[in-house]
């Protein structure tokens, strides 16, 4: 597990050594809230249904949006590019798990925005709740399992490489129904109530409906049910990665070291 | 004049060729970008399912912006987001502009047209498609007057955007890694799907008069319901002129900085 330990730490000086980048992908996530608490804002001033989103305001469904989506990291352009560039024989003749190297590669690099993410979700639990309490444990549980399973399929995308050229279309196409259908857009209640609840069946929810729904729900059945699905989805990606993976890597050919 | 018309063309049809190369990759870009169209329709069906208008904005007005995003979008994608393409990994800190510099030619203009991106294509159709669908079912006045009209404020728009653009790429040569780069784009992009009206106070005066991503798609899209603001069109255009002027002065100002890494 050691080794893991060194890729984690590795990761989490690359973040540091360019700061100007780490500071601007601070503040990006702050240009699409303003849109959307803009948005929100306007429509919730008059609509009751929309204003009144399950336990808390609309307004504050974005907040937390925002707060769940800093962590967001796309590790799939880097497992593409160690593909075609070549580099990766460097890796597959070691006895680590390419699977694993790139989750603590990833955690490693989203380590100091996880640190951020705390401290915003405390202060806004704080704010909305007037105090903090159990129930902001299972949300954070729920927002590492939201993100592990957000890079495992990221690591299907990554390893797609093996046999596609160009595989960025595709990667871009899940992650453009992702992003409509996890609730970050809308939430999904609001969409279910006009279309039904056929969401409820796609992955796509495990990275914000869910942890916005444990975040409300303050019922430990229901959470543990909820957290329950996340682990489902992260095995089922997991387990397609690392197949992907085996198959991709024996029809690897590489000159030199 | 003619010459750069000629590379123009030539790139456009390189990058054309370049695209088809990977045909499935551009098939899913196609399926994405007209879903991309559609579920912005159906995101604000959804939403007017619960309101009837969004200060004065009614339905089929979303439906003429929305239409609008999608071809400013695509339309961006294919001739002014590709500069930003790896510019900060390959082209600064690579060194791959030495050759750009060397050539007979305007610099921003070679890399502005290095490698044009088609993938877009299906949002320009699925756009100009939602364009008329709308303009068509909801009798909304189109004559050649207004037609030109949407036609300059949205070319005013693009060059706004351009410009922002060339401001980003230009960072590149005095920070090492700036992956985030395209991220800037697409965030303040993104915000342009929604019509300025939304945004209130400080917003609105920075999406109008500071960084007018704001007015980049509703000043088109507002052609068509006869709301025509003379002081924001002029606004547009000469913010379009002044925007790439100052762009460009700043790209060559920063260019200085640019050490070389090629052998």
């Amino acid at each position: 597990m050691k080794k893991y330990w060194i890729i984690f730490a590795t990761a989490v000086k690359s973040t540091i050594e360019y700061r100007l980048n780490f500071f601007i992908g601070l503040i990006l996530p702050f240009i699409s809230l303003a849109g959307n608490l803009a948005l929100w804002g306007t429509i919730a001033e008059g609509t009751e249904s929309v204003s009144k989103y399950v336990g808390g305001t609309i307004i504050w469904y974005f907040v937390w949006v925002f707060i769940v989506r800093l962590l967001f990291k796309n590790m799939y352009g880097e497992i593409r590019n160690e593909i075609h560039e070549g580099k990766i024989s460097g890796t597959v003749l070691k006895p680590i798990s390419y699977f694993l190297k790139y989750l603590f590669n990833y955690w490693g690099n989203t380590i100091q925005m996880f640190l951020i993410f705390l401290i915003s979700s405390t202060v806004a639990y704080i704010i909305q709740n007037g105090g903090l309490d159990f129930w902001i444990m299972p949300f954070v549980l729920s927002v590492v399992l939201a993100h592990t399973a957000l890079f495992s399929y990221n690591f299907i995308f990554g390893v797609m490489s093996f046999w596609f050229k160009a595989v960025h279309g595709f990667y871009h196409m899940y992650g453009f129904f992702a992003y409509f259908l996890s609730g970050a857009v809308i939430p999904l209640s609001l969409v279910g109530s006009i279309f039904g609840d056929f969401y409820k069946f796609l992955p796509f929810r495990v990275e914000v409906d869910i942890p916005m729904k444990i975040l409300y729900s303050g019922n430990i059945l229901e959470i543990l049910g909820l957290l329950g699905i996340q682990v489902i989805w992260i095995v089922i990606f997991s387990a397609i990665g690392q197949f992907l993976y085996k198959k991709g890597s024996k029809k690897l050919e590489a000159v030199g070291i | 004049m003619k010459k750069y018309l000629r590379v123009i063309l030539l790139q456009l049809k390189n990058g054309l060729s370049a695209n088809m190369q990977y045909r499935a990759n551009f098939f899913a870009w196609t399926i994405i970008m007209v879903s991309e169209t559609l579920i912005l329709a159906l995101f604000f069906k959804i939403v007017y399912n619960f309101t009837g208008n969004i200060n004065g904005w009614e339905y089929k007005h979303m439906l003429v912006l929305s239409g609008t995003y999608s071809i400013f979008d695509a339309l961006m994608v294919m001739l002014f987001v590709p500069i930003m393409y790896g510019f900060s990994r390959y082209i600064v800190a690579g060194g791959d502009l030495d050759k750009f510099l060397f050539k007979p030619m305007d610099t921003l203009f070679l890399l502005t047209f290095r490698n044009p991106d088609f993938t877009d294509v299906g949002g320009l159709f699925s756009g100009i498609f939602l364009l008329v669908f709308s303009v068509t079912r909801f009798g909304i006045n189109a004559n050649v007057f207004n037609i030109i009209l949407y036609i300059i404020t949205l070319v005013s728009g693009m060059f706004i955007m351009r410009a922002l653009i060339i401001f980003l790429i230009s960072l590149a040569f005095k920070a090492t890694n700036l992956g985030s780069l395209t991220r800037i784009y697409w965030e303040l992009s993104s915000l342009s799907q929604y019509p300025v009206d939304i945004y209130k106070g400080i917003l609105k005066t920075i999406f109008t008069f500071v960084l007018p991503i704001g007015l980049a798609v509703t000043l088109p899209a507002e052609v068509f319901f006869g709301r025509i603001d003379w002081r924001l069109m002029a606004i547009s255009g000469v913010g379009a002129v002044v925007s790439i002027f100052l762009a460009r002065k700043f790209f060559y100002h920063m260019l200085r900085f640019y050490e070389g890494g090629s052998n």
